[in-house]
């Protein structure tokens, strides 16, 4: 089992002259086979809490660890890399490429040696309901709900133990976010880490653990 | 990575279609104004390695002026003493024989011309006569002609006819016969008047006594014609002689072991490159030149006249390549720095998802080098068909500059060319793409991506992903 484990850490952002304490003390852990979701106010500072433990961003205070190494030690692009991999709200796949093409750009980032890459990312986009012909077109002409299933299929690849997501549901459906849902689930029985930033009150009912932030502090 | 660029490329087919367009342009200029300039020096190099260089041997006459000036001339008794003093003074300082030897054996040297005077008078025939001339054509101003030189018979001797001045630059023509050698001893070339004087042919032979009366029997290898406009200063009288037939004509003193004095002596050298060289070894040979107030002047004007135009055309060439250069790398710059602002958000998402910034900054070069390498393929073709009409066009323009400046405000058109008519100048400039000329389009060209994307890979590589993807959320 795959652990992130923060510790006192603190945030700051400069605001004009002022230092803004955007989360203060933060002390929490995550584990694979796990579905967490983190809720709160806008500016409550769960965005940011999700940039520090997914490597987007470098912590100030405190320490963040990935089975007792330290982020910094990993570096953030090797941490990002390896061990976590981020869903947006606005999906963000690369919009002049297919969905076949966005899965194996990924795959090519992460160096995997598969004998057919084409064959590996249809058989994730398969596995998350997105067809042969679907996944042969440019993301830009595919559904919001369909688009967050590429970027969720990019996510799965390089089987990194955690995946993180900000918003997922944001922008889709009910029937599209229970689907979106649904995999996340799958994903951790299949002994992945799911950590979801969202307002919605369907993905906290149904995550395992839920963290609610308020004025930067875990309540 | 390459995938990426790849895809990049063939799915933003307007941005594509316009940056390859402007790659062609760019390439296709920079491959002709290579070609261009590489066509020029090679033209340069042919008509340097075509054309002899003269180094003339002759008295420095600013240093004599000015041994002159130096000279207590007021403690000379007489005119006649300074005259002889002007005399000996310069004998001493004019190109002798001797000197000529001493230089020809040069390995710069691929051909020698002297010419000297010597001093003999008509036996068998009869000198032509200005005064019987019917049509009075040598009368000066009706009047009588002062100390006409057609009075008596002038001499003068050239290793080889073909080499005289005055038959290189067609002050005479050769009317009947061919042009004598250094073999042909005893040859005599005369003019036309002389020859119809006294009813002479070539073939046929006349007789001169040199200053101790003794009697040398020539044969009329040929007759020139003054193709000049005959005037006061035309020479009916004189004939052409083979140099070592001249020596015969001298006696003791004047042959002076082989130290006699010439009129003029120029050499010609294999390679202008090598003018410098020559001079400095002829200095080390004749270790006197100098006390003896000689030069040795390099004549380059029939190079540079020849190839003016076409000098002209390699520096213009050079300028249209700076300035392309110049060009090109600003406006891909610009367009790659455009391009970065359309593609943050892939640049965000990418750093995202953890490939390496150089990965991204060689993404972004590979893209452009992909279209530049197909855009340097096309201008292989495209400047085929536009280097040698812009060549062309240059030359055309350069020669009109040219033509102005000659004539210049108010002179006549006539005069302005009629003075540069002696020189083939080169007019026009054969251009080839050649492979060389291929292969510095590929270093530039890619030398111009490289320098074009330092800008935009220090914005790529100071980029933060969550700064672009918190401005896309």
């Amino acid at each position: 089992m795959d652990k992130i484990k923060v510790t006192n850490v603190s945030h700051y952002y400069q605001d004009g002259v002022k230092k803004k304490r955007v989360l203060k003390d933060i002390n929490v852990e995550f584990e694979t086979g796990k579905f967490y979701a983190i809720l709160g106010e806008s500016g409550s500072g769960k965005t940011t809490m999700l940039s520090l433990i997914s490597g987007l961003d470098t912590y100030q205070e405190g320490e963040i660890t990935f089975n007792d190494k330290t982020v910094k030690e990993i570096g953030l692009n090797n941490y990002r890399l390896k061990y976590v991999n981020i869903i947006f709200q606005s999906y963000n796949l690369i919009p002049y490429m297919t969905a076949i093409e966005n899965v194996i750009i990924m795959m090519d980032i992460m160096k995997l040696k598969y004998k057919n890459k084409k064959e590996r990312a249809l058989k994730i986009l398969n596995s998350l309901g997105i067809d042969n012909d679907t996944a042969s077109r440019t993301v830009l002409k595919l559904s919001g709900g369909e688009q967050q299933r590429v970027a969720i299929a990019r996510s799965l690849v390089g089987d990194v133990p955690f995946i993180m997501a900000d918003e997922p549901t944001g922008n889709l459906d009910e029937d599209t976010e229970e689907k979106i849902i649904s995999i996340f689930k799958d994903l951790v029985k299949k002994g992945k880490g799911v950590i979801v930033v969202t307002h919605s009150k369907k993905v906290a009912q149904n995550a395992d653990v839920v963290l609610n932030i308020k004025g930067g502090d875990i309540k | 990575m390459l995938r990426r660029a790849y895809l990049s490329v063939i799915r933003r087919k307007t941005k594509t279609t316009i940056l390859f367009l402007f790659l062609l342009i760019i390439s296709t200029l920079v491959l002709s104004t290579i070609s261009i300039k590489n066509a020029t020096k090679k033209s340069m190099e042919v008509a340097r390695k075509s054309l002899a260089t003269e180094v003339t041997l002759s008295m420095d006459m600013s240093k004599l002026r000015d041994s002159f000036k130096n000279e207590d001339n007021a403690s000379m008794s007489d005119k006649k003493e300074m005259m002889e003093n002007m005399h000996d003074k310069m004998s001493n300082n004019s190109p002798k024989m001797s000197d000529v030897n001493k230089l020809k054996k040069s390995k710069y040297v691929v051909d020698v011309k002297y010419s000297f005077s010597v001093n003999a008078s008509e036996e068998d025939f009869e000198l032509y006569s200005t005064d019987s001339d019917d049509n009075n054509e040598n009368s000066f101003m009706g009047g009588p002609m002062p100390m006409n030189r057609n009075n008596s018979l002038e001499v003068e001797a050239i290793n080889t006819f073909k080499l005289l001045d005055e038959y290189q630059n067609k002050t005479i023509t050769l009317e009947s016969g061919e042009a004598f050698d250094e073999d042909d001893k005893d040859a005599v070339i005369i003019s036309y008047e002389l020859a119809t004087t006294n009813d002479l042919k070539v073939g046929d032979t006349i007789t001169v006594k040199d200053t101790s009366d003794k009697s040398h029997k020539l044969t009329i290898k040929g007759i020139y014609q003054n193709s000049e406009t005959k005037g006061f200063n035309t020479s009916y009288n004189k004939i052409y002689i083979n140099a070592s037939t001249a020596e015969s004509f001298m006696t003791e003193d004047e042959y002076n072991d082989g130290n006699y004095i010439l009129k003029s002596a120029v050499f010609y050298l294999d390679d202008p490159e090598n003018s410098n060289k020559f001079i400095s070894e002829s200095k080390n040979i004749i270790t006197d030149l100098e006390d003896r107030n000689l030069t040795l002047d390099i004549d380059t004007r029939t190079y540079e006249q020849m190839t003016s135009s076409i000098q002209n055309v390699a520096k213009l060439s050079t300028v249209i390549l700076v300035i392309v250069i110049i060009a090109a790398i600003v406006v891909i710059s610009l367009i790659t720095i455009n391009s970065l602002k359309d593609r943050n958000y892939e640049l965000g998402v990418l750093l995202g998802l953890g490939e390496k910034k150089i990965k991204i900054v060689s993404q972004f070069i590979a893209e452009i080098a992909l279209l530049a390498t197909i855009s340097f393929v096309c201008a292989i073709f495209s400047s085929k068909l536009i280097s040698q009409k812009l060549a062309d066009t240059i030359i055309t323009s350069q020669q009109q500059t040219e033509e102005k400046m000659v004539m210049g405000p108010g002179m006549d058109r006539g005069n302005g060319i009629k003075a540069m008519t002696n020189v083939n100048e080169i007019k026009n400039v054969d251009v080839n793409v050649s492979t060389k000329d291929i292969g510095y389009l590929f270093i530039v060209g890619y030398g111009i991506i490289i320098i074009s994307n330092i800008v935009p890979s220090v914005k790529i590589i100071n980029s933060d992903p969550k700064d672009i993807l918190s401005r896309k959320e």
